[in-house]
């Protein structure tokens, strides 16, 4: 993690109706079961048009399940943010997955496709399960290992086409340097892969990783209240990491937040998720993170309601805390790649620096004649 | 007064009707030349002017082949040729947004997946896409791909198969699970291979669910196909051949209380045509070449010989004197069906060289010669039109021969006379995938599963 920018960029969660388990009985937008992309494309271009640095895509909600006779449809949040990238075109694109279990080579492949189909501005953020972000364990339990694993091997497969492995030298008939093409071959104690991988490497190199375990770029933190929530990033930072700071919103409307959230509770509970929860109007919402914004790198706001929160954030939120200096818009020009939006160092290549180190070039890998 | 071609034959099939679908095999062989920055094979928007080449077309599908480990030779990295491609349904995602009318088929891989996530992805592109989605099922069971998983080549050969019975039952029943218009329930599965508890989160799409489409041609392969694929993608196009197979599986699917024509068949085939015949054979010729190179031709014989010829070898000579010596092929060689002993194999090529007076190179354009069709777009329209007629097929899998330029010619000169024949829509039939290839509800809800659990297991085969 580089030096810290002076401003935390913002992040959207555009997941479902909203991270109220009743958001979609009290949505603006009629309630389907089914969710259309034409609403996921239009939100996902208002929070662009917005301001919003990042669109957030999550992979689970605490009450997926069976419990929810009223279940709505998802989308699989990287499929999902595969075609936002369709559809933006500065917006950063950030996409959960589950680790337990998973196959980092099935991983390393959608992800950094995703980053081809955003150009250089997706961000991975592994969640441990659908029930648990972190895995349980410290250091040196079966799980924290699994987790490092599969992030490490996400990782180097992501190394395993260099930059310049693409030689397209049609006179000596080679489209792929020998030299800059790798095998992986990871082998720990849950994760097993060969490689390289099918998809070359990602426009970023490596994608940001936003996570709650171990091996994340940037870690997430949450708190009871702001207090709490300050310390859980100082600490993370004394660590090393970079900080996002996940923080639910239910914002004044023309009724008071809490009556509206009393509304919501009446109709299913909404137990706490360890994300800092802020209940007000905008203006002590805004000062609230205000004073969070030098502990954090970046605040991922979740809406209760998306299609009542969200504009309360863009038409009141965004602007006082630009006005206030915490943040600034992105400007025109160029879309920055997450990474840079982020603050992150270019991504280095395993293989490359093991070149680098080696006196002389290496020949391994099987040249063929 | 007009004579009416399909006047002229008994056909079975006088008005039907011929789809074409986009297939870009893995590790395409291009002219690399055409294009200007080697990273353009990999970009979102490139397959996207491709693809929106094929809809102008009117075609009902992109079909893409699955790779879970990039080829080798003589155990080591190819640099041969482009290699590589975005995932499947990240791309078709992407996609999904650039597009209105055409299809999106993936070949996804039962071994080394969990039909709960699958069903889950395959949903969701069928959602973004309003209906358009289909999935090609395809199982492995080798070790040298089972190296890229966390289970190795955990599976035997005889048991892929029921592993893909199970692993298909699982995924009918999470989509059966949540439809479009109703409340998800949860879905507890145990089996000898797959185990699924789960509920499901994304619902159905207008097409009610995704599109199955097969590729295998053994009797199980078929018997397969004719209780789960709508969709089957063949080798086979020559008239009789192709005609033979087409209603072997349509018997075999009415065996099963299908109507049989609801299963559609597509050989796969490149597609050259140009204002003359001349023309048409010189671009031929030319793609030819470029996929030729002597480096290849050599690759070929190694990948038999498995060892490396390079100081032995004159392509414009005989096949080499002594070996094989290996006693069997390996995929690590860059054999992808390597059942054969490579010792018969090298008999067999040096007779046929011998029967045709063969050079290495002469031999080798004849063991990898694709079906092509060549020629003016009239001849090669009246040449389809006559195989669709016939019930040889439903339609083809045409492979572009160049990126993302390779559909121009098939869409402005073909499809044309196509239409002219009366052979090609002339507009989509409608929004959603079944639509488009005029089929009706999931097969997946017209044969019991009682049926397809009495089955023994089928044979499915890579596309690759």
């Amino acid at each position: 993690m580089t030096a810290a920018r002076p401003a935390p960029i913002l992040a959207l969660e555009l997941d479902g109706a909203g991270a109220h388990p009743a958001a979609w009985t009290v949505s603006a937008e009629a309630p389907a079961r089914a969710p259309a992309p034409g609403r996921l494309a239009d939100a996902a271009r208002a929070a662009e048009g917005a301001g919003f640095d990042v669109v957030w895509l999550a992979a689970s909600r605490p009450w997926d399940g069976v419990a929810t006779g009223s279940a709505h449809g998802r989308l699989e949040p990287l499929e999902a943010a595969a075609f936002l990238a369709a559809v933006t075109t500065r917006v950063g694109l950030v996409a959960e997955t589950t680790v337990e279990g998973a196959e980092p080579f099935h991983l390393a492949n959608r992800l950094a496709s995703l980053d081809w189909a955003a150009q250089g501005r997706a961000g991975w953020a592994p969640v441990w399960s659908p029930d648990r972000p972190a895995p349980d364990g410290g250091s040196g339990s079966s799980e924290h290992t699994e987790h490092e694993e599969v992030l490490d091997a996400v990782r180097a497969l992501w190394d395993t086409w260099e930059d310049g492995v693409l030689l397209a030298d049609e006179a000596a008939g080679r489209f792929l340097d020998l030299d800059r093409w790798h095998y992986a071959d990871v082998r720990g104690e849950h994760v097993r892969v060969k490689g390289p991988s099918i998809t070359p490497r990602p426009p970023q190199g490596h994608l940001p990783v936003l996570g709650h375990g171990p091996g994340a770029d940037l870690v997430r933190v949450g708190g009871a209240d702001p207090a709490d929530a300050a310390a859980r990033a100082d600490a993370a930072r004394a660590a090393g990491a970079g900080v996002v700071l996940d923080v639910e919103v239910v914002l004044d409307t023309d009724r008071p937040a809490g009556v509206r959230l009393a509304e919501l509770d009446a109709r299913a509970t909404w137990a706490p998720s360890g994300q800092l929860r802020l209940v007000g109007p905008p203006a002590a919402v805004a000062q609230t993170l205000a004073g969070l914004a030098r502990h954090v790198d970046a605040i991922r706001l979740d809406p209760a309601v998306l299609a009542v929160d969200t504009p309360v954030l863009a038409a009141h939120v965004l602007p006082a805390l630009a006005s206030a200096g915490t943040w600034a818009p992105s400007s025109d020009g160029a879309a920055p790649t997450l990474r840079a939006a982020l603050g992150l160092d270019p991504a280095g290549n395993r293989f490359a620096e093991r070149r680098a180190s080696d006196d002389r070039p290496t020949t391994a890998g099987g040249r063929a004649a | 007064m007009t004579i009416d071609p399909r006047r002229d034959h008994d056909y079975a099939r006088p008005d039907a009707r011929i789809h074409l679908n986009l297939f870009q095999p893995f590790g395409p062989v291009y002219e690399w030349s055409r294009t200007p920055r080697p990273q353009d094979y990999y970009e979102f928007e490139k397959y996207a002017e491709l693809v929106a080449t094929a809809e102008r077309g009117l075609f009902s599908a992109v079909f893409l082949g699955e790779s879970l480990r990039l080829r080798e030779h003589l155990g080591a990295l190819n640099d041969i040729a482009i290699t590589g491609r975005p995932d499947a349904l990240t791309l078709f995602a992407y996609l999904a947004a650039r597009t209105s009318h055409i299809g999106f088929v993936a070949t996804l891989n039962t071994t080394y997946s969990e039909p709960a996530e699958l069903a889950r992805r395959l949903a969701t592109i069928d959602l973004l896409t309003g209906g358009r989605a289909g999935w090609n099922v395809v199982t492995t069971h080798n070790a040298w791909t089972g190296e890229n998983f966390r289970r190795g080549g955990y599976l035997a050969a005889a048991d892929r198969y029921r592993r893909a019975e199970e692993y298909v039952a699982a995924v009918q029943e999470l989509w059966d699970a949540f439809p479009a218009d109703g409340v998800p329930r949860p879905v507890e599965r145990h089996g000898a291979f797959v185990d699924v508890e789960a509920v499901p989160s994304v619902p159905g799409s207008p097409q009610g669910q995704t599109v199955y489409f097969q590729a295998g041609d053994s009797a199980e392969g078929r018997d397969f196909a004719a209780r789960r694929a709508e969709g089957v993608f063949t080798h086979r196009i020559e008239h009789d051949d192709a005609v033979a197979f087409t209603a072997d599986l349509r018997r075999r699917a009415r065996a099963y209380g299908r109507p049989g024509d609801d299963l559609k068949v597509f050989p796969g085939a490149a597609v050259v045509v140009a204002e003359t015949e001349a023309a048409a054979r010189d671009k031929a010729r030319h793609f030819r070449d470029v996929f030729l190179t002597d480096r290849r031709i050599r690759q070929v014989v190694e990948s038999v010989w498995g060892r490396d010829l390079s100081d032995e070898l004159d392509v414009d000579g005989a096949l080499p004197a002594e070996g094989p010596s290996v006693a069997e092929q390996t995929v690590a060689n860059g054999v992808v069906n390597s059942a054969d002993d490579p010792r018969r194999k090298a008999a067999e090529w040096r007779a046929l060289a011998e029967q045709r007076g063969f050079t290495v190179r002469e031999l080798v354009e004849h063991l990898t010669s694709t079906r092509e069709f060549v020629g003016t777009p009239s001849a090669v329209a009246d040449e389809l039109a006559h195989l669709v007629r016939s019930d040889a097929f439903d339609g083809l899998n045409v492979t572009p021969q160049s990126f993302p330029d390779g559909l121009d010619d098939v869409v402005d000169l073909l499809v044309p006379a196509l239409q002219e024949r009366g052979v090609y829509p002339d507009a989509y039939a409608g929004t959603t995938l079944r639509e488009n290839l005029g089929l009706p509800e999931s097969v997946g809800h017209r044969v019991p599963e009682l049926a397809l659990l009495g089955a023994v297991g089928a044979a499915v085969e890579g596309a690759a």
